[in-house]
C-alpha cells in the first residue's frame, strides 16, 4: 500500500514526540520556609543552584533560581519549574538592602545567613556537599533557619 | 577551607603553620605599632638596644609556633570534627553570658598565669624556663612574646583547653585574644599609656598596666599577675607601682606650685 512521505514523516514525528514526553520528568517546585529572622529590616535574598563550584555565591550561576522578598518574622519563598536534581540553597538577610553580605572588619558577618540542611557555618560558608539535597518531581518543602554571627 | 580529602596529618600541619603565621604577624604588627608609638612619645628609650630587641623577636617567633600550633589544631577540630564549645551563632548564648564569658576567660587566664609565673620564679624553674624573658632589662614593646619554649607552653595551653570547657562565641574569643595581645605589649613597652585618673583610681588598684608590670621586671619576686591585681593582693605579692614609670608619666603626687 502506498503511504505518502509526509504521512510517514508525521507518524515518525508523532512516535518520536511520545517517546520524548514519556522520558522527560515533570518539573517540581519547592517552598522554602525561613525561620528565626530577627527583624523586619531589609530583604531576604534566596538563591538555589546545582553548581558546587560557585556555591554559595549563586550570583555566578545564570541558571540559579533567585528570589528577593521583604523580611518579616517568617518568610516563604517558592521556586517552581524546577528540574529534579541536586540543589543547594543560600539565604541572606540583607538588612540594609545593599545586596551584599556585610562583614565587620572584613571578616565577621553582620547580617543573617542560612543554608539548606542547616549546613554549619564556623569559619567559612558551608561547602556545597554539606548543603546539597535532592529535589524530585512534585512539591517539596524545606525549612531553613536564619542564623546571625553578630 | 581545606579540601575534604586532605589527609588529617597534612591538614593539621597546614593549619598549624597558618595559625603560627597569623600569630607571628599579629606580634609583628602590634609590637611594631607600639614600638613606633614609643619612638614618638619617649624618643630614644630603645636606643642602642638592637641586640636585645633582636633576641626578643627571635624568641617571640619561636613562641608564635608554640601558641599557633594548638590553636590551629583546635580550630581545625571545631571546623571538621565538631570539637569544643565554640559557637558562631550569636543567639546560641544569652547576651549577658557573652560578657560573662569574656570575663571568665580573662580571669582563668590570669589565674593560671599568676600561679605558673610564681612557680617560674623559684630558682630552678627560673633558670630553666623564665630567665629568657627576664633577659629583657628593661623590657620593650617586643618583649611581649619573648618566652623560652617551656614558658610558652604554659601560656599556650590555656585558651585551647578552655574552649573545650567554657562556651564562648568566636567574636568574644577574638576580644579575649585582642585584650591579651594589647595588654601583653603595652605592659612591657616601658611607659604608661593609660591616664592618671585610671591607673591611680579604685579601678586601677585592681588592673595591671605598665606601671605595675614594670615593677615586676625591676624587682622580680613580686607583681606576678597578668590582667588583674587580685591574686597579688590576696597573696601579698603586690608591691605597688614602678616609681620610675609613675614619675616619667607625670603621675606622681601633684606638688602645688610655689
Amino acid at each position: 500500500m502506498r503511504v505518502g512521505a509526509g504521512a510517514l514523516a508525521g507518524i515518525g514525528a508523532g512516535v518520536a514526540a511520545s517517546l520524548a514526553s514519556a522520558a522527560a520528568p515533570h518539573n517540581g517546585q519547592v517552598v522554602i520556609a525561613v525561620t528565626d529572622i530577627r527583624s523586619t529590616k531589609g530583604v531576604v535574598r534566596a538563591c538555589m543552584t546545582m553548581r558546587a563550584d560557585i556555591f554559595p555565591k549563586c550570583i555566578k550561576d545564570p541558571a540559579a533560581f533567585r528570589a528577593v522578598v521583604p523580611a518579616s518574622a517568617t518568610v516563604e519563598i517558592r521556586f517552581a519549574g524546577v528540574k529534579p536534581g541536586q540543589y543547594a540553597i543560600a539565604l541572606l538577610h540583607d538588612e540594609n538592602g545593599n545586596g551584599k553580605a556585610d562583614r565587620a572588619m572584613g571578616v565577621m558577618p553582620t547580617e543573617g545567613y542560612g543554608f539548606s540542611r542547616d549546613a554549619p557555618v564556623k569559619m567559612a560558608p558551608p561547602k556545597f556537599k554539606d548543603a546539597v539535597f535532592a529535589l524530585g518531581e512534585g512539591a517539596s518543602r524545606v525549612t531553613i533557619k536564619m542564623r546571625y554571627f553578630l | 577551607m581545606l579540601p575534604a580529602e586532605t589527609p588529617v596529618l597534612l591538614a593539621l600541619l597546614f593549619v598549624s603553620i597558618t595559625v603560627t603565621a597569623i600569630v607571628a604577624l599579629r606580634y609583628a604588627l602590634i609590637s611594631g605599632l607600639f614600638a613606633y608609638v614609643t619612638g614618638k612619645v619617649r624618643p630614644g628609650i630603645y636606643e642602642g638596644r638592637g641586640k636585645q630587641i633582636t633576641r626578643e623577636v627571635r624568641w617571640s617567633l619561636l613562641a608564635a609556633a608554640i601558641y599557633g600550633t594548638p590553636a590551629g589544631i583546635v580550630l581545625w577540630g571545631w571546623e571538621h570534627r565538631g570539637w569544643t564549645l565554640l559557637t558562631a551563632d550569636w543567639s546560641a548564648l544569652p547576651l549577658w553570658y557573652h560578657l560573662l564569658s569574656l570575663l571568665i576567660y580573662l580571669f582563668v587566664q590570669d589565674t593560671c598565669f599568676y600561679w605558673s609565673h610564681r612557680w617560674m620564679h623559684r630558682p630552678k624553674w627560673f633558670r630553666i624556663a623564665h630567665a629568657v624573658h627576664h633577659e629583657s632589662r628593661p623590657p620593650t614593646a617586643w618583649t611581649a612574646m619573648s618566652f623560652h619554649p617551656i614558658e610558652a607552653l604554659t601560656g599556650a595551653a590555656v585558651v585551647p583547653l578552655l574552649v573545650f570547657l567554657v562556651p564562648i562565641h568566636v567574636a568574644m574569643l577574638g576580644l579575649v585574644l585582642t585584650v591579651a595581645t594589647l595588654m601583653g605589649v603595652t605592659n612591657h613597652m616601658g611607659w604608661e599609656m593609660f591616664p592618671r585618673w585610671l591607673v591611680h583610681s579604685p579601678l586601677g588598684n585592681w588592673l595591671i598596666t605598665a606601671s605595675h608590670h614594670e615593677r615586676h621586671h625591676e624587682e622580680y619576686r613580686c607583681n606576678y599577675g597578668l590582667y588583674f591585681r587580685f591574686w597579688d593582693r590576696v597573696c601579698g605579692t603586690d608591691k605597688g607601682l614602678s616609681a620610675r614609670i609613675v614619675a616619667e608619666a607625670g603621675h606622681g603626687p601633684q606638688v602645688p606650685a610655689r
